[in-house]
């Protein structure tokens, strides 16, 4: 059983934005997901446990090892895809995971073939092996960095927004994938889309503003919410109207109606419809919540 | 809205860091270029001459400032990735563009021009004597700002702007801007221009052409002031007329077309078409879906990281050399050291080549590729530092385990990869011009010891290279940092901060060895080994701290990284660290011991101190009579494997004054170490060691001629960490010393004095004008010559051979030592020199005189032709000046180890260096022939001075080398013919003309030392002389001055020379011999015009207008205008104007009298002409000789 503990992380970059506040989570095998707004904090959590760089305050290990001390040893079960990456010039699919799969540490020749041929079958580039990375599409670009965090054999992966980009069939060879292998490891993954995590993982947080403001089962939290979500098709107009008398945690435009969401014990009445919790909702009445207890 | 955008542009430029370094830079380069730069007697440092040339040379630089500009607002928006969101806004392409480009250049413009205001500090430096700066004229710093800077800033900045424009690549515009640079430089080899210091100067029709094409304007400005008067140069401004005006219409023009061209292609789109098109890849049929399976992985294994490594360094190579920026590296240092190559065996235009030796090629390369290889380092260095993180693969490697060592390794291996390339391509291009010339005698283990002496100081850069990009922040502050640095520390730059010690020149970059055919790189490769230990060692550790400072991840300050360094270095790392410092310092011992230790280390200042001391101390001896050595007998022991000799003997010392002498100073040179000195009948009771003076005081005074017997012994050697003196040059094979200067010497010795007029007025030394006596009429009749009875046994190391002056008596071997016995049949000058080296031998007879050539074994391709030549001068000189003195004549090659001659004449041994003559490819008969040329000057030494030695006084060297290149004309024209005798005299001409003006010019009777007036001057004027009385009685003269004046008679002086030209010519002659010897009188003789029509008979009767103008200048270049009264050839040829003048298709040829500035004349000729001239060979002292003839043209009424 894999064990990453990470202890009262802080981290301030030098231009004072403070994008890690005081984070503290336990993760074990099974894949977690975290999900939060733009400059949340994730990326940065990410890279700090990958041993990319240091955070202020507080302490990370892996396994026992601790990684802020001893970077190697996290290296050394670790697989990563940073949310944005390049290659190397002129040097093809196969060439360059051939090269990171050596900086991995697989020394057996066959056996690196083997894994980089099923890798690329996986990711669906086979076929598209020999061409140079470099003029990928960015969704080709991103399976293959999808294929690269898998080399070898890695206890941890941290995949930052792995589906960006990836068209519906190909998430879906991707969600494939890892649901194969994150039950032994652990897999953490960042993403924007709520399904991905309702779909993959068996826990999640969700970041915001550096922090970590909710962590749990998403199951166990969509169920926490059900009964408490109500929802109406509006006016836009009356939009203004609303926010001031609902907890909006949410608005949407469907089929040119703005239809809210709306956070409450009871049912508010005036044409709100019970609705269906779905983790999208979960997302939303926490930020809310994080929003106005800074307001 | 055009006049905002252009100050946003301005305001771009000026916000950056590069502007202000830029801007320092070349304030810098202004103030030292003028400050501490060259310097030409009576010129002010502060004329527009030096103005207008410093600007010129720096304006060079600016093409690298304009290109970062102009890279950086032409593709700030493609890098930012706001190409989309700029090209999008209403402003038009016009504007956009034009802000763009005159921002670029106002900012460009803006940096140069601190080099003009670093110029103008320049002379306020307070260690400048007044006496060097001018009147202050503003104008002096602005014109050539504006004639010269502007322009060529126009002209790089179009060209990087269209190539930015058209490929929108940040790497092809630097590319773009060196290749101008390279282009440039290339250029001005090829077209022998001035920029490149070549000691022949161009053709006339070279220089006007170069004048024209040089989009710099340098040549043109070369051409144009190139026969400037001091005076000119001190006040004249460069004139926008001629060439200058046309070169820089041209550019100006071009510049603006380019620009155009700019415009019409420059398109909002972002540029596909010079993409490369990509490889289809046809897809293959799917296999059946791999399971995915984690794999093992063993990263901690020893085999996983070396197979990193490798996986890496392969990785590092191949980004490297599949780049198109490498790609047009390679094919640029190809261009570049091809040329350079070529150029050094051609030798130009006007000298014949050498045989492609690889001794030669591979010098050529050491010396171009430590620039070229330092900026090629430099900026690949920064690349691999920061090329992942550009890339954005950082990252995922970093977060792999391959450790840090291997990043670090794979990335310096992959740095020096590339100067190793570069070396081998040029090892590549060398065998192939070798093959091409025919020469097949390559030296391979040669070529490849170049990865040695040129690659291993480019490791040590690099290692250094890494660790500036590692520390500093930012890729071009990283990049100046380390340019700075490695300049301040490798390059003549560091000298002018006092960096000159080996022990502070980082490398031992920039030509610390040197190469000979003849002694390879002698022991300089000893102290070679050494000081790559000692930089080696630091070199290890700059590599062990970057390894330990290495970078991995984001966001890891400077900070961070030092705490982890000692963590991350690891017991092994401090352990090397340890080593590396341990053996730093003691190779730095070592180093010192030799440097400081074993001998003074003695610096510029020191050596002046030194020299200022010792004529404090001793300048009041220079009048103590003082006894003259008759006899020397010598035992002369060398030993070329430990760069030493030792000499036992005696002199015969007289007192050849009216008075008793009492006390004798004895001096010997710093080079010699005094073993033992006796004086019979006298005590020491002085030493000096400190200037190498001993005193020495008779019991009973020397009474006049009475002589007596000193016994003397001392050594001498030298090592490789500090040098040796080019006259001294005791080296494995093919030494040479020119001894007479290191024996024991008598009285005050004024060589040691400082010479330079500057330093002397810094010092506070008096004057000295009588660096040499003035010219007077003397009557001595006593016996002035100082001549030895010289006789001495030389021995030297078992394979070689000794050589000096005197009969070769007796030669034996003796305890494996060769040993020689040489003694002179009459007394010689105190004038004597060594040579031992490996000599194979060839002799001949010729007029009963034994001729022998020793030469190096490699170097027989022109042993024949030295001893043909020989015979010819020998030819000559005796039936024109009478017979020869000596049984024996000798022709020495010697190693280039020596320099500051191409050859030496001694009493009947003559030494020439082995690059001159021996390596000369006279194959193609076509070419001039400077083995003749220097064989005929060095023979005639025999006669003048060897038989006729003038008194040392002013117009000595009139006698002694403008008789020499007399004799050296007459025989060159007499072995070939008048046209390559006339190409020969013209780059005299072209010499003379272009140096008189470095100095104050003495007319050529009071020559002191000055080639430009005593050789070159000399030649034409005496050459002219024997056109005018006939070479029959010029050599009447001659042998009348041997008649009168050889030893021992009474040594002549210019005057006597003049009697007997006087004498022998008729009394109309001599106001011309007058003017050409005693004056200083130019020429401007020109045809104006000429035409022709055929008579009724069938002849042809040419008219002419011919301008015969003739001035006197004073030394300084104030001109006089004097009537003329004299005669010139007129020439009507059958050929055009320049085959004219090669002596061909002669129809007329006679002299006619002229005595007005223009005359009107007519000549009647047989066939129909086609050029007609006046004085067609240019027997005067022209400024213009390429107006003398032209095309005649019909007339048609
Ligand atoms: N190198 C850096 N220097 C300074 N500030 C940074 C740096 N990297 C990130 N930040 C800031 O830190 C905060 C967190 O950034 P981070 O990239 O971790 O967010 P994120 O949750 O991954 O956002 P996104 O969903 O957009 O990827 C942001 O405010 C960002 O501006
Ligand atoms: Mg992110």
């Amino acid at each position: 059983m894999n064990e990453l503990i990470i202890n009262n992380i802080n981290k301030t970059y030098a231009n004072g934005v403070k994008a890690l506040d005081d984070v503290s989570v336990t993760i074990t095998n099974g894949m977690f997901g975290l999900l939060g707004p733009n400059g949340a904090g994730k990326s940065t959590l990410m890279r700090t446990i990958a041993a990319l760089q240091e955070p202020d305050e507080g302490s990370i290990s892996f396994n026992g090892n601790d990684v802020i001390k001893d970077p190697s040893a996290i290296r050394r079960q670790l697989g990563y895809l940073p949310q944005e990456f390049g290659v190397y010039p002129k040097i093809s699919a196969y060439r360059l995971l051939d090269h990171l799969a050596i900086l991995k540490g697989i020394l057996d020749n066959r056996e690196r073939k083997e894994q980089i041929e099923a890798l690329l079958q996986q990711t669906n580039l086979y076929q598209d092996r020999k061409k140079v990375v470099s003029t990928f599409s960015g969704g080709m670009r991103q399976r293959f960095g999808i294929a690269q965090a898998l080399l070898g054999d890695p206890q941890l992966i941290i995949v930052d927004e792995p589906t960006a980009g990836l068209d519906p069939e190909e998430r879906n060879r991707f969600h494939n994938l890892l649901s194969e292998i994150g039950e032994n490891i652990i897999v953490l993954l960042s993403t924007h889309i709520v399904e991905d995590v309702r779909d993959l993982c068996t826990r999640m947080a969700i970041m915001s503003e550096g922090g970590l403001v909710l962590e749990g089962e998403p199951r166990q939290l969509i169920k926490d919410l059900r009964g408490k979500i109500w929802e109406k098709a509006i006016s836009k107009d009356a939009l203004e109207a609303h926010k001031a008398a609902y907890t909006v945690i949410s608005t949407r435009l469907f089929a040119g109606e703005t239809q809210i969401h709306v956070l409450s014990d009871d049912d508010p009445g005036q044409g709100f419809q019970t609705h269906e919790p779905g983790l999208e909702d979960v997302y939303f009445s926490i930020l809310f919540d994080q929003q106005s207890v800074n307001c | 809205m055009l006049a905002k955008l252009i100050k946003f542009e301005w305001r771009y430029h000026t916000g950056k860091v590069l502007f202000f370094v830029g801007a320092g830079a070349f304030l810098f380069f202004g103030f030292m270029a003028s400050a501490a730069g060259i310097r030409i007697p009576n010129i002010y440092m502060n004329s527009s001459y030096m103005i207008s040339h410093i600007t010129g040379l720096i304006s060079l630089g600016s093409t690298f400032v304009i290109t970062i500009f102009c890279a950086n607002a032409m593709l700030k928006d493609n890098e930012h990735k706001m190409t989309g969101i700029i090209y999008a806004t209403p402003v038009s392409k016009f504007q956009f563009l034009f802000s763009r480009f005159s921002g670029t250049f106002l900012a460009s413009m803006a940096v140069f021009s601190f080099t003009t205001l670093g110029i103008f500090l320049s002379s306020f430096a307070p260690w400048l004597q007044a006496e060097k700066v001018g009147p202050i004229n503003l104008l002096f710093y602005v014109w050539p700002l504006m004639v010269i800077a502007l322009p060529n800033m126009l002209f790089c900045g179009s060209l990087v702007f269209l190539i930015a424009t058209l490929t929108k690549n940040r790497i092809a515009v630097y590319l773009g801007g060196l290749f101008i640079y390279v282009l440039y430089i290339v250029g001005s080899i090829f077209s022998n221009s001035p920029l490149m210091a070549q000691s022949l100067p161009a053709t006339a029709e070279a220089i006007s052409m170069a004048a024209k094409l040089d989009p710099f304007g340098i040549a043109a400005y070369f051409e144009q002031t190139r026969y400037w008067t001091v005076l000119e140069k001190n006040t004249q401004l460069i004139a926008l007329k001629g060439n200058l005006l046309i070169n820089r219409l041209i550019w100006t023009l071009f510049s603006i077309t380019i620009l155009v061209i700019s415009y019409k292609l420059f398109s909002f789109r972002s540029s596909e078409r010079f993409r490369s098109k990509k490889k289809e890849i046809k897809k293959e049929p799917l296999e059946a879906l791999k399971k995915y399976i984690p794999v093992s992985t063993f990263p901690n294994r020893v085999l996983a990281q070396w197979k990193a490594l490798l996986s890496l360094t392969r990785m590092e190579i191949q980004t490297i050399t599949k780049s198109l920026s490498f790609l047009v590296i390679i094919l640029l240092w190809i261009f570049l050291i091809g040329s350079e190559t070529l150029a050094g065996i051609d030798g130009g235009a006007r000298i014949s080549p050498s045989y492609p030796l690889t001794g030669d090629i591979i010098s050529d390369i050491i010396e171009v590729i430590s620039f070229f290889g330092v900026a090629v380092i430099i900026f690949y260095s920064s690349e691999q530092i920061w090329r992942n993180r550009t890339l954005q693969i950082d990252e995922i490697e970093d977060a792999t385990p391959a450790s840090n060592v291997s990043f670090f390794i794979s990335k310096y291996i992959a740095l020096i990869t590339v100067p190793g390339i570069l070396l081998f391509t040029s090892i590549v291009i060398g065998i192939l011009i070798q093959l091409s010339k025919g020469y097949f005698n390559l030296d391979l283990p040669l070529y490849l010891s170049l990865f040695y002496y040129s690659g291993m100081p480019f490791l040590l850069i690099a290692a250094l290279a890494l660790f500036i990009q590692s520390l500093i922040p930012n890729k071009y502050l990283g990049m100046a940092i380390t340019g700075i640095v490695v300049l301040i520390t490798g390059s003549v730059i560091g000298g002018l901060f006092g960096i000159r010690h080996i022990m502070l020149r980082y490398a031992a970059h920039f030509s610390f060895v040197e190469y000979s055919g003849m002694n390879g790189f002698g022991q300089y490769a000893k102290a070679f080994h050494w000081i790559m230990i000692y930089w080696g060692a630091l070199g290890m550790l700059f590599g062990l701290l970057t390894y330990g400072l290495w970078k991995r991840g984001k966001e890891n300050g400077f900070m961070q990284r030092l705490k982890l360094l000692t963590l991350q270095l690891g017991t092994l790392g401090k352990v090397l660290a340890v080593i590396c410092v341990l053996v730093f310092i003691s190779s730095g011992s070592l180093i010192y011991f030799n440097t400081n230790v074993l001998s003074e280390y003695e610096t510029n200042e020191s050596r002046n101190d030194w020299s200022q001391a010792y004529e404090e101390k001793y300048k009041q001896y220079t009048d103590l009579p003082q006894p003259t050595v008759t006899l020397l007998r010598a035992d002369v022991d060398l030993f070329p494997e430990k760069c030493s000799y030792q000499v036992r003997g005696y002199y015969i010392l007289k007192n050849k004054h009216d008075q008793p002498v009492k006390k004798v100073l004895m001096g010997l040179s710093k080079e010699a170490n005094l073993e033992h000195a006796e004086m019979i009948g006298a005590k020491r009771i002085e030493s000096d060691e400190e200037f190498g003076h001993y005193w020495f005081e008779f019991q009973q005074p020397l009474q006049p001629n009475e002589e007596i017997k000193m016994h003397f012994e001392f050594t001498s050697s030298w090592n490789p960490f500090k040098g040796h003196a080019r006259f001294n040059a005791i080296v494995e094979n093919g030494s040479f010393i020119r001894m007479s200067r290191y024996f024991p010497n008598f009285g005050y010795n004024q060589d040691n004095e400082l010479s330079n007029p500057d330093i002397r007025r810094e010092r506070g030394l008096p004057e000295i004008d009588e660096g040499i006596a003035l010219l007077k009429r003397t009557d001595s009749t006593k016996d002035a010559y100082d001549y030895i009875d010289y006789e001495v046994t030389v021995s030297t190391s078992e394979d070689q051979i000794a050589v000096t002056s005197g009969n070769l008596i007796k030669k034996w071997k003796e305890n494996n030592r060769n040993y020689f016995h040489y003694k002179m049949d009459r007394l010689i000058p105190f004038r004597f020199a060594f040579s031992s080296a490996a000599y194979a031998m060839e002799k001949t007879t010729h007029k009963g005189i034994d001729l022998e050539i020793y030469y190096h074994p490699e170097h027989a391709y022109n042993v024949q032709r030295f001893l043909n030549s020989a015979k010819k001068s020998i030819d000559y000189l005796i039936s024109q000046f009478g017979p020869y003195q000596y049984k024996h004549l000798r022709f020495v090659e010697v190693s280039a180890f020596t320099s500051g001659f191409a050859a030496t004449s001694y009493p009947n041994t003559i030494y020439i260096l082995e690059n001159r003559g021996f390596v000369t490819d006279l194959r193609d008969a076509n070419e001039p022939d400077i083995l003749q040329q220097l064989t005929a000057h060095e023979m005639a030494h025999q006669w003048w001075p060897g038989q006729v030695d003038p008194e040392i006084m002013e117009g000595r060297q009139m006698l002694v080398e403008t008789l020499a290149q007399y004799a050296e004309i007459m025989i060159y024209e007499k072995t070939y013919d008048k046209s390559l005798a006339n190409k020969a005299m013209n780059v005299e001409l072209d010499l003379y003309l272009r140096d008189r003006s470095f100095e104050k010019e003495p007319p050529l009777y009071r020559v002191d030392f000055n080639p430009a007036v005593a050789y070159s001057k000399g030649m034409k004027v005496v050459y002219a002389i024997q056109d005018l009385i006939g070479e029959d009685k010029m050599n009447q003269a001659l042998r009348n001055l041997i008649a009168r004046h050889a030893y021992p008679k009474p040594p002549p002086n210019s005057y006597d020379f003049l009697d007997a030209l006087y004498e022998v010519s008729s009394q109309e002659h001599h106001q011309l011999i007058d003017d050409w010897l005693k004056k200083i009188m130019l020429y401007d003789l020109k045809v104006i015009s000429a035409n022709y029509e055929q008579m009724a008979d069938g002849q042809y009767k040419v008219d002419m207008k011919v301008m015969t103008k003739k001035h006197e200048e004073d030394g300084l270049g104030i001109e006089k205008h004097v009537k003329i009264d004299e005669e010139f050839e007129i020439g009507i040829f059958t050929v055009k104007p320049k085959q004219a003048q090669d002596a061909k298709g002669v129809l007329y040829l006679k002299k006619h009298h002229f005595n007005n500035d223009t005359t009107e004349l007519s000549v009647i000729v047989n066939e129909k002409p086609v050029s007609a001239g006046i004085d067609p060979y240019v027997i005067m002292i022209d400024k213009d000789r390429m107006d003398n003839v032209i095309a005649v043209e019909e007339r048609n009424e």
